[in-house]
């Protein structure tokens, strides 16, 4: 006897085998009532679970897949589940704290809160238009670089306060993650329509994220520290955000 | 690989495109709620895992490599979202005191809910075997695309299917009389 068809039993029973497989399988099952008693099982489970299970999809009504799309890009426009910027905020405060300068930590922590507070009141609720303006995946190239820039400023000012008690570097891992996700956006930001002053910004700050997102745990942040320094890159993103927020971002971001 | 009109989809919408990115949720969309319904059970989380996995998806557009199509892309996608929300549901529930476990027991199963019962038994595979079952009987799949999802050989597919049916069977058997 030829050897045992279970491996391609559920191919048969779909129909899916070329017919001269499917001719092999019809004489071996002819043959052995093992590979027979199978395929009745594997036919009798396809059964039940074809007339067991309609489309989850049919039951909901068009009204919800019209929506469906919409809902996607609101999500688009917020954080997935948690804010990490924040998260970094809050940080900031903490590492403040570790320093023990209580007048220091005070304001810090006060401009964590605002800071955090800031980020928290601009995620919408779910279905909610991501920005102020309301404009959801539909954003403008202006508004997606407001937001970019701003999430690279609360980050760069993070890394720039990050101080640990004890002289140990201190823990960026956070911030790392962080700025991979910056890196992402920045590539995605080359795609639009951006003015070449702020498109530079965008690949100095892309420069610097990508240095920060290999900055390991041993190395100086120094380094990165310092690029933003030289760069004026805390400089030249106020700058560019005062543009946008005048609304004269509309004759150089087109 | 891509269609060519898929293809162009992707360009664009990598490109910041969100009017190409809608049309590719508008394609996927049902098919992907399908794949996390049959994880999760239920049309909440079927709703959020299949809304985040285009969120996911198109967060990662910039190291989709196109060697698989989109759909098959996505469709893992949804999948690993699909699977940790079945996880993190089942941990919730086993620490919840299931009152309602115990009215459905005291009234006894529905006996015409074949659905109900085809999904339990379906919970109760291992996740691989139920993996495999989903794709390749309910989303009708082929024995090569499983494998791409899932990441293992053809063969490993088919033996997976074979013991996932084989139990299914086992645990439906009673429901036969029902069907035929």
């Amino acid at each position: 006897m030829s050897r045992h068809v279970r491996h391609l039993l559920d191919e048969y029973a779909a129909g899916e085998l070329t017919p001269e497989a499917a001719r092999s399988c019809d004489e071996h099952i002819a043959g052995c009532p093992s590979c027979r008693a199978d395929l009745r099982e594997i036919r009798e489970a396809r059964a039940v679970l074809h007339r067991g299970l309609t489309l989850p999809s049919e039951e909901r009504d068009e009204e919800f897949w019209r929506a469906f799309a919409s809902s996607v890009e609101a999500r688009l426009g917020t954080p997935a589940r948690r804010n990490p910027f924040a998260d970094a905020a809050a940080r900031m405060a903490a590492f403040i704290h570790a320093n023990r300068r209580p007048l220091l930590a005070g304001s810090g922590a006060l401009a964590a809160a605002a800071l955090a507070a800031f980020f928290w009141l601009r995620i919408p609720a779910p279905g909610e238009p991501a920005l102020a303006g309301g404009t959801g995946i539909a954003d403008t190239a202006a508004a997606k670089l407001h937001d970019y820039l701003q999430r690279s400023k609360v980050l760069l000012i993070g890394v720039e306060n990050a101080r640990s008690a004890g002289g140990a570097p201190p823990d960026l891992s956070l911030e790392r993650r962080q700025s991979r996700a910056l890196v992402t956006e920045a590539r995605l930001l080359r795609g639009e329509p951006l003015d070449a002053r702020s498109a530079r910004l965008v690949r100095e700050l892309e420069k610097i994220m990508i240095q920060l997102s290999n900055t390991d745990e041993r190395r100086d942040v120094e380094i990165v520290r310092t690029g933003v320094r030289q760069n004026n890159l805390l400089f030249k993103i106020r700058m560019t955000e005062s543009v946008l927020e005048s609304g004269s971002a509309e004759r150089t971001i087109p | 690989m891509p269609d060519a009109d898929e293809r162009q989809l992707i360009s664009r919408a990598r490109t910041g495109s969100h009017e190409a990115f809608r049309m590719l949720v508008e394609r996927h969309m049902k098919h992907a709620y399908n794949v996390a319904f049959s994880f999760v059970g239920n049309h909440e989380d079927a709703s959020d895992v299949a809304q985040e996995a285009f969120v996911r998806a198109y967060r990662g557009l910039p190291s989709f490599r196109e060697e698989a199509g989109f759909g098959t892309w996505l469709h893992r996608i949804v999948m690993n979202l699909a699977m940790n929300r079945a996880k993190r549901n089942r941990v919730r529930s086993a620490r919840e005191v299931d009152t309602a476990g115990e009215e459905r027991a005291a009234e006894g199963p529905p006996a015409d809910d074949i659905r109900e019962h085809v999904e339990r038994a379906l919970h109760e595979l291992p996740t691989l075997q139920r993996a495999v079952v989903i794709l390749r009987t309910i989303d009708g799949l082929s024995t090569k695309q499983v494998s791409t999802i899932l990441r293992c050989s053809e063969g490993t597919v088919k033996t997976h299917l074979f013991r996932g049916l084989k139990k299914m069977r086992a645990s439906l058997g009673y429901l036969q009389e029902n069907l035929s």
